[in-house]
């Protein structure tokens, strides 16, 4: 079957100085920048501070961990280094909480937004009486590990039997910890949500705004349409928040297309509206905000098994789904083939965005690639850990199983801890060394596609070319990849822990959230049904899904059991 | 305009009709459903979160699988 090139479009413009303030993609750059840079100086303000209190602790349990027995001090220094985070410094707290989304809710959705302090009271009343119990049972525990620890000191920790007995109680004292923390995570707090998310509306509407203004948009016009679409994408964010919702993976961005396609495809989207709706602008954004997740250093979480499982497994997918999308399903259209590739090989609807910003994919092809992903997603999550148990598998393959192929992360750790915790641990573990994949993954689409797929029969494309067509915006995820990527690596373990994972990235990763949630929202907008029926043509789509899924499924567990079993048996008997 | 008014209207009544009766009625008749549910709730977790910075439970995972690797990797020096 030919393939129709009629609607895709080879860029052969130069490019030119003032591309930098008149591109879009260019726009989505200093727009992320932008954003990054204000989260990492404002937590770079408070690094002096949490520097000094970390070689403190540090200090504290190396001097405790020359004793034979892990101490009460050992575990206060570990823990009260654990509450270190670049998220509370002052400016950074204040910018979290104007960035939060709607909050979680039962059956009120006015919950979402505004909770008051006699609500409060009475949600939070079992739940306090269960902290206090709990917190009465950790003081306990902690005075008879107290008790047991200093028989042992007083013995110089030679005896055995003491220390082992200071041990079993210390254990005793922290699983105490861990059941009140869980419990106490549960309590709520009052908040208003109302007057943070006018100001966040309002500051990215200007934000955007001056980028579109330089894009060629008329400024006026776009604020008021991003108005608009902010609002969809808040209602968005208040159905995806629904505790039931959230279960069943029916997340914000679900919800944005689907309010988008409702209004889309029945009232229809009013022109002034239409502005607004810059899927482009807003998607590219957004990954550039993503790169900052994409760490490098995470490759090496699980070690060499988990990066045979994540990063060997998923190109050998991703590349057989693809040659066997063209040369056996004949896929009529490669961008629709590339992007469920993608999403069903690498981690689902994140790489189905980042692989459909580099190859151009037509925004109906990402809409059906996330429809795929997420029902087999649904399907899997429960019939994986299902067939997990019946199998017998041991609990660290079906971990390493469920991570290397169901596609949602959320999904992947639900499925994980339906196995048990340790399989949670490692299914996440390796899902997280998958997603660090997205950025390679968008990079080499986007150099495939600007020299092997956007050119005509036979043309021999020279490197300024492959420039001229090459997504810019995959250059700046890259680069905010690469640049946190090396931070994190020259300030240590723990201060990347500190200042990245609970710093900016408690920034970045609302602000992601967002930009997707609109560049969705903006995707429903101009999306019509009829349209999207098109591209199922066949069943194609859903055929390739089945059979790279399949083909997923048995290469990891087989990947899974010979690293984790053959090769690496020592990792797993430590795991 | 009036027609599409009420379509849209048709949609709304549908997605809750699906969503607020229909889909806890099946969920009430698959234990294997209630059980994932439960699990999320005990373990604070979320299917719908789009990437690992959004599942709180990864950094603790990663802590622990990163101890369990580094003692693996000396057991299996020592063999090798």
């Amino acid at each position: 079957m030919n393939e129709d090139n009629s609607s895709v479009v080879i860029d052969r413009g130069k490019s030119q100085w003032s591309d930098l303030w008149k591109k879009e993609d260019y726009w989505a750059i200093w727009l992320g920048f932008f954003l990054l840079i204000v989260a990492a100086v404002l937590v770079s303000s408070g690094r002096p501070d949490l520097e000094a209190k970390n070689a403190g602790f540090v200090a504290a349990m190396q001097a405790e961990a020359l004793k034979p027995i892990k101490t009460i001090e050992w575990y206060e220094a570990k823990a009260a280094q654990g509450k270190l985070q670049g998220q509370d410094v002052g400016p950074v707290k204040t910018l979290i909480n104007q960035l939060k989304t709607p909050d979680k809710w039962k059956s009120n959705p006015l919950d979402a937004l505004f909770m008051g302090q006699a609500k409060v009271d009475q949600m939070n009343a079992p739940v306090q009486a269960k902290v206090d119990k709990l917190k009465a049972a950790e003081t306990e525990a902690l005075g008879v590990a107290r008790t047991a620890q200093d028989a042992a000191s007083a013995a110089f920790y030679k005896d055995e039997e003491l220390n082992k007995a200071a041990t079993t109680a210390i254990k005793a004292w922290q699983a105490a910890h861990k059941d009140r923390s869980e419990a106490a995570k549960k309590l709520k707090k009052p908040f208003n949500r109302i007057s943070s998310l006018i100001i966040l509306g309002l500051a990215l509407g200007v934000l955007t705004t001056i980028g579109a203004t330089f894009i060629g948009l008329r400024p006026g016009k776009f604020f008021i349409a991003f108005v608009g679409v902010y609002l969809l994408c808040v209602l968005a964010n208040i159905l995806g928040n629904q505790i039931d919702m959230r279960k069943w993976g029916l997340n914000a961005e679900i919800w944005s297309i689907i309010l988008g396609m409702l209004l889309a495809n029945t009232v229809g989207t009013p022109k002034w509206l239409k502005e607004g709706a810059q899927v482009e602008y807003f998607i590219k954004t957004g990954l550039v905000l993503l790169g900052a997740e994409v760490l490098f250093h995470k490759l090496l979480a699980i070690g060499i098994p988990g990066i045979f499982v994540a990063w060997v497994v998923t190109p050998i997918v991703l590349i057989s789904t693809f040659i066997f999308g063209q040369k056996v399903l004949k896929m009529p259209s490669k961008t629709l083939n590339i992007v469920v590739s993608a999403d069903m090989s690498v981690c689902g609807t994140s790489a189905a965005i980042a692989t459909a910003a580099a190859c151009r994919a037509k925004k109906e092809e990402l809409t059906l690639s996330l429809g795929l992903s997420m029902t087999f997603t649904a399907i899997m999550m429960v019939a994986l850990p299902a067939a997990i148990k019946a199998l017998g598998l041991p609990e660290i393959l079906g971990g390493a199983w469920i991570g290397g192929t169901v596609d949602s992360t959320g999904a992947v750790a639900a499925a994980g801890a339906f196995v048990g915790p340790k399989a949670m641990q490692v299914a996440a573990t390796i899902k997280m060394i998958q997603n660090v994949l997205i950025g390679v993954t968008a990079f080499f689409v986007a150099l495939y596609w600007a020299t092997k797929v956007d050119v005509q029969h036979g043309e021999r494309v020279s490197m300024l070319e492959i420039w001229h067509r090459f997504p810019k915006f995959v250059i700046g995820f890259l680069a905010v990849s690469i640049i946190f990527s090396l931070a994190c690596g020259s300030m240590g373990s723990d201060m990347a822990k500190i200042l990245v994972d609970n710093g900016t990235s408690k920034v970045s990763v609302p602000l992601r959230g967002w930009f997707f949630a609109l560049a969705f929202i903006s995707i429903g907008l101009t999306t019509n049904f009829r349209e999207l029926g098109k591209y199922f043509k066949g069943g194609k789509p859903i055929i390739l899904y089945v059979c790279g899924q399949s083909f997923n499924l048995v290469l990891t567990l087989l990947m899974a059991w010979v690293m984790f079993y053959k090769v690496f048996p020592q990792i797993t008997a430590n795991l | 305009m009036r027609i599409k008014a009420l379509q849209l209207g048709a949609w709304i009544l549908g997605l809750w009709f699906f969503f607020a009766v229909l889909t806890p009625r099946i969920e009430a008749l698959s234990p294997s459903w209630q059980a994932y549910n439960e699990t999320q709730e005990r373990y604070g977790l979320d299917s719908g979160a789009l990437y690992y910075t959004n599942v709180p439970v990864t950094q603790e995972a990663e802590m622990h699988v990163r101890e369990a690797v580094r003692a693996g990797m000396k057991d299996w020096r020592a063999q090798h």
